[in-house]
């Protein structure tokens, strides 16, 4: 389970740093799912490669754990003293459609066109 | 508007469920249904969630976008303020607590339908959460026709929260049918060629949860042989309108309480006015997750996910298919997968999209991009304040204080316009009816949601287009408290002003319709009747008190239905006695 979700994954790790607990690697399980999450197509040494990088940076992160966090609530953001940023709902300008596809590797009739994708 | 009196109708006919508590085949096992709705609605807010893009349906392809919304690189999400608004006020109607914090999370999934490879959603602080809706119980659609006593169930909403919408794409046939269109070749600036295809025909449902990766079996209806065949189009215009997803808890056990539920929903929303809520149009999506389990057991099933749920009667279809498929699966011995699965409504069946090996991996985290919004109680009671009567404590308003059936105030709180014509129609028909033996509300009720409806349904008109306006009918309704026409003239007259939007009271004058109230032309009548029919006369005065209707029938036949009833009764009575 925890090998299949780094997040969760990450959130076992810090758990088990608070509790004072082993430091879990990064696995090649792990890898090999995140790859797959994002599309990447890794060879294996590649892979192996990763397992070594991507441990020593989330290895790097869990020194985090030695802060005292104790009375800091937890945040979704960074920016504490920023919130409630809205926009009126007033209509703006849109880019013109041949604007719009420029950047398109394929378009067609005024469609992005992109390699079949199975119906959904 | 036709969908909501419909709908009416199906409630009617409904509760043929396959539903839970169902005996298997050898009668050995009872089996329980367990079923949510996760229900998206896309909200019409002018502009889209994040950007300062339109929000309209049926504009050229990829007109209405953005860099934002085209997810370019450095371009940033602004949230729009009426998105948070309407989410809120559709919240509170679904009697959510509004989080004083929400925030939002990037969902990722890779689909060409959202560019950005994350959809803006949110996870662990949504706008509303533990709200509910009241539906009829199992068995109470037929209690609603004999006065709405059926058991109200209440069905527990986990979460209201925001999200944009992703792009439309098209596949197989569809996109074959906009490559091949005539029309000029090259796309630049070229919006008129494919301005003219039909919005939803053969688009796909929009794909928020879809994964690239996985071995999905292709629709092979949707691609015959041809130049479309391998290659997808994608129109972002859609992309970035502000949806909300309503998740109910695991609280409905059958297709006719989901589709009660999703129909109530769709009622409740429409008085928030926070969406035009067509499904033809997708502005309003289902998608529903069920499995089943024997009655005796605590534990639930594995559960299968159905999509492209497109109609209400599609909810219910799908369900109950899906419950006799799954309970098959357990008889024959086999234990079911956790599956997604796509409804296909034209052969009445779901088709398996993927299988999940393990449980989807959104990563889901706060959006780095976006500031996190506190809602304070000042907001929250001034959008409290905003929102109109709704649909229950109107049925019940309706009920004691214009002494209305509960089947009527039923039907006609259900819909927003049409309650909006009845309480306009009945305020006028209180004022011009004379203290009459029946109740003027109820008898204008009886015309509202009876003639009116079917007229307008047979017409395909919505009420807004009805040529008859609620004084309109009110008058027509008064003539009859008055005792100026009967009902069954009534009749006639309403049709003469459906066909020509003539007031009730012109087209009494016109055609000479109004009741013949003169005793003296009744009694000529009278006298005339008893004399041709010596028969029926003597059998009523041998004590027969029926054959008076008889005798009754024949005046009114010879005074073309004019004469008052009332009085041809009367003075049939007094001559015979």
């Amino acid at each position: 389970m925890v090998a299949g979700n780094p997040w969760l994954a990450a959130r076992t790790w810090y758990n088990a740093i608070q509790k004072g607990g082993p430091f879990m690697p990064i696995t090649r399980k792990d890898i090999d799912h995140v790859a797959k999450l994002a599309l990447l197509d890794l060879s294996d040494a590649e892979k192996e490669k990763m397992v070594e990088q991507v441990g020593e940076i989330v290895g790097h992160f869990s020194r985090l754990s030695e802060l005292d966090t104790k009375d800091v609530p937890p945040t979704s953001h960074t920016l504490p003293s920023v919130h409630n940023v809205l926009r009126p709902d007033i209509p703006g300008r849109t880019l013109p459609q041949d604007k719009a596809l420029r950047e398109a590797p394929d378009a067609l009739k005024g469609y992005f066109k992109v390699p079949r994708v199975v119906e959904e | 508007m036709t969908a909501a009196i419909n709908m009416t109708g199906e409630t009617m006919n409904g509760g043929v469920g396959v539903a839970g508590g169902t005996a298997g085949r050898d009668g050995s096992t009872q089996y329980r249904a367990d079923i949510s709705l996760e229900v998206h609605v896309e909200l019409k807010t002018r502009t889209k969630i994040f950007c300062d893009c339109p929000n309209s349906f049926g504009a050229p392809p990829n007109t209405n976008v953005c860099p934002v919304c085209l997810g370019l690189p450095g371009s940033l999400p602004v949230l729009n303020r009426a998105a948070l608004e309407y989410a809120v006020r559709a919240a509170l109607a679904l009697n959510c607590t509004i989080s004083p914090e929400t925030v939002f999370a990037r969902k990722n999934y890779f689909y060409p339908d959202l560019p950005k490879g994350y959809q803006i959603s949110q996870s662990d602080k949504p706008v509303g959460t533990n709200g509910w809706v009241e539906i009829e119980g199992e068995g109470g659609a037929n209690g609603s026709a004999n006065g709405g006593a059926g058991a109200k169930k209440r069905i527990r909403i986990r979460r209201v929260h925001l999200e944009e919408d992703a792009g439309k794409s098209f596949h197989g046939a569809a996109a074959a049918a906009i490559g091949t269109a005539t029309g000029a070749e090259d796309t630049s600036g070229d919006t008129a060629s494919a301005s003219g295809l039909p919005g939803s025909s053969g688009t796909s449902v929009p794909s928020p949860d879809a994964e690239a990766d996985t071995g999905v079996a292709p629709a092979p209806e949707a691609s015959p042989a041809g130049p479309g065949s391998d290659y997808s189009l994608l129109d972002f215009n859609r992309c970035g309108v502000p949806l909300i997803e309503i998740v109910s808890e695991i609280d409905l056990t059958s297709g006719e309480e989901a589709r009660a539920y999703l129909q109530k929903l769709r009622t409740i929303l429409s008085y928030t006015d926070v969406s035009d809520l067509k499904i033809e149009e997708g502005s309003l999506r289902c998608d529903a997750n069920v499995s089943i389990r024997p009655v005796s057991s605590a534990e639930l099933g594995v559960r299968s996910e159905v999509k492209n749920i497109g109609s209400f009667r599609g909810v219910k279809m799908a369900l109950e298919y899906e419950i006799a498929r799954q309970r098959e699966v357990l008889e024959s011995g086999k234990r079911p997968t956790l599956d997604t699965r796509r409804w296909d409504e034209k052969r009445a069946r779901t088709t398996l999209l993927r299988s999940k090996e393990e449980a989807n991996d959104y990563r889901y985290f706060p959006e780095p991009d976006l500031v996190p919004t506190y809602i304070d109680e000042a907001f929250v009671a001034e959008v409290r304040r905003g929102l109109p009567e709704l649909p229950d404590a109107k049925l019940a308003r309706l009920v004691a204080e214009d002494d209305l059936a509960p089947y009527n105030a039923d039907v006609i709180a259900s819909s927003p316009a049409l309650a909006a014509f009845y309480e306009k129609g009945a305020a006028k028909v209180a004022q011009g009816a004379t203290p009459a033996k029946v109740d003027a509300k109820r008898t204008f009720s009886n015309w509202v949601i009876g003639d009116f409806l079917s007229r307008l349904n047979a017409a395909g008109k919505s009420i807004e287009e009805s040529p008859v306006t609620p004084e309109g009918l009110a008058g027509l309704v008064n003539l009859i408290g008055q005792g100026t026409i009967s009902g069954k003239i009534a009749k006639d007259v309403f049709e003469e002003m459906f066909a020509t939007g003539k007031a009730a009271e012109a087209i009494v004058k016109e055609k000479g319709l109004a009741q013949i109230t003169d005793s003296g032309a009744i009694a000529a009548v009278v006298d005339q009747v008893i004399a041709a029919n010596p028969g029926p006369v003597a059998d009523f005065k041998a004590g027969k008190d029926r054959a008076i209707g008889f005798l009754v029938g024949q005046v009114m036949k010879l005074t073309k239905g004019q004469a008052s009833p009332e009085l041809v009764n009367k003075l049939l009575r007094e001559k015979l006695v």
